[in-house]
C-alpha cells in the first residue's frame, strides 16, 4: 500500500477488525452489485469508496426523473443513459483504485453463472422477486456468499446467503420460496429516500464484514420498520426440501439432523409470480 | 396483511395465548401454524413465519404446533430495491 492509500483509508485501518491486512484484502475482492438503483448506486458508491479492488455493475435500466430523490449517484443530466455506465463513470472518476466494469444485458439464464463465477461476493440489489431469485440460484450454484437487501414502503429486510460457510441457513427460495405473492415494490407503494439509504448502508456494512470475516453476519434475517424504528432479528432455518440449496447443502457436506429429514414438503412451487416492476 | 381475531367458542375448545406481531391473540391448542394462518385469513403463500426469533420453513407449517406463549412475527417478502 503506497502512502497516499495509507492516509486515505488511515480511517477504517485504525479499526482492529480491519488493519493495513484487511484493507489490502479488501483490494483484492471482486464484488457485484446486481441492481444499479436505490440500494445498488449506493451500496456500489461505498464499496468503492471503501477500497474494495474490483466492482462490477449489473443493470439494464436507464435513470429516470422519478429515481433521483433516492438514487443519490444520478442527476437531471442522466435521465435516459444507461445506470450501470452512468455509476461506473462517475464512481471510476472518483475512486480511481477500483476497477469498474459495466454490464447492460439483464441479468438472466443466458449470463448468470459466468457473472457470478468472477465475484467473491455478490450483492442483490434487484427491484423484483423473479430477479431475486435468479440471483439466489446462481449464487448457490456457485457457492457464492450472497448479501440480498431490499426495502419498499416503510419495510427493509436484509440477509446473508452463504452456501458454502453457513449451509444450514438455508437461501433465500427457503425463506421466501418462489410462489409467493409479493404486494410491495417501491413503484406500486413508494419509499422515502432515507429509508432505502438505511438498507444500503446496512447492506455495505454487512458486505464489507463478511469479506473480512467480522462478527457473526450470516444466518440471521434483519428487518426493519422506519414507522416503529425497530429491528427485529431472527435466526435463518434451512427448508431440507428446498429444491435451490437443498442438493448443494449435501455437497458441501452439511447433513440434515434426524428432525429435519422428517419434515416434508407440503406444496409443489409453481413458477406463477409475475415481475411486479 | 390485516389480522382479525377469529370467532372462538371458548366452551369447546381448550385455548392458548400466542402472540402475532406484538399483538395477543387466543387461539384454539390444537392449531398447526398453517392453521394459525388460515384462521387468521393469511393467505398461505402470501408470508414468511418466525416463532421465537426463528424462521419457520414453510415445510414445516403443517406439522409444528402452536404452544403457549409462542411469539409469531408474519410478514410478507419485500422485493424492491
Ligand atoms: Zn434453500
Amino acid at each position: 500500500m503506497n502512502d497516499l492509500d495509507f492516509v486515505r483509508y488511515s480511517r477504517q485501518i485504525l479499526l482492529n477488525e480491519v488493519g493495513e491486512s484487511g484493507q489490502d484484502s479488501l483490494s483484492s475482492c471482486h464484488v457485484i452489485v446486481i441492481g444499479v438503483g436505490g440500494l445498488g448506486s449506493l451500496v456500489s458508491h461505498q464499496l468503492a469508496a471503501a477500497g474494495v479492488g474490483r466492482l462490477t455493475l449489473v443493470d439494464h435500466d436507464c435513470v429516470e426523473l422519478s429515481n433521483l430523490p433516492r438514487q443519490l449517484l444520478f442527476n437531471d443530466s442522466d435521465i435516459g443513459k444507461s445506470k450501470a455506465i452512468t455509476a461506473r463513470d462517475k464512481l471510476a472518476l472518483a475512486y480511481s483504485q477500483c476497477k469498474i466494469v459495466s454490464i447492460t444485458d439483464q441479468f438472466g439464464p443466458e449470463n448468470g453463472a459466468s457473472i457470478v463465477n468472477m465475484a467473491d461476493m455478490v450483492i442483490d440489489c434487484t427491484d423484483n422477486f423473479p430477479s431475486r431469485q435468479q440471483v439466489n440460484r446462481f449464487c448457490v450454484d456457485a457457492l457464492r456468499p450472497l448479501v440480498t437487501a431490499s426495502v419498499a414502503h416503510f419495510q427493509g429486510q436484509i440477509f446473508t446467503v452463504d452456501t458454502k460457510s453457513a449451509p444450514e441457513s438455508g437461501c433465500y427460495h427457503c425463506l421466501f420460496p418462489t410462489d409467493s405473492q409479493v404486494s410491495e415494490t417501491c413503484r406500486s407503494v413508494g419509499v422515502l429516500g432515507p429509508m432505502v439509504g438505511v438498507m444500503a448502508s446496512m447492506q455495505a456494512l454487512m458486505a464489507i464484514n463478511h469479506l473480512l470475516g467480522i462478527g457473526q453476519g450470516s444466518g440471521k434475517l434483519m428487518r426493519f420498520d422506519g414507522v416503529s424504528f425497530k429491528w427485529r432479528e431472527a435466526s435463518l432455518s434451512r427448508d431440507p426440501q428446498c429444491d435451490v440449496c437443498g442438493v448443494k447443502a449435501k455437497e458441501s457436506g452439511y447433513h440434515q439432523s434426524a428432525h429435519e429429514q422428517s419434515c416434508s414438503k407440503e406444496s409443489i412451487h409453481k413458477e406463477s409470480c409475475h415481475a411486479p416492476n | 396483511m390485516h389480522l382479525t381475531k377469529a370467532p372462538l367458542d371458548l366452551k369447546h375448545v381448550s385455548t392458548i395465548t400466542v402472540s402475532i406481531n406484538d399483538q395477543p391473540y387466543i387461539i384454539a391448542e390444537t392449531l398447526s401454524i398453517e392453521g394459525l394462518l388460515l384462521a387468521q385469513n393469511i393467505a398461505i403463500n402470501s408470508v414468511a413465519v418466525v416463532c421465537n426469533s426463528q424462521v419457520v420453513t414453510k415445510g414445516q407449517w403443517k406439522e409444528q404446533r402452536c404452544i403457549e406463549g409462542d411469539s409469531f412475527e408474519i410478514f410478507a417478502v419485500v422485493a424492491g430495491g
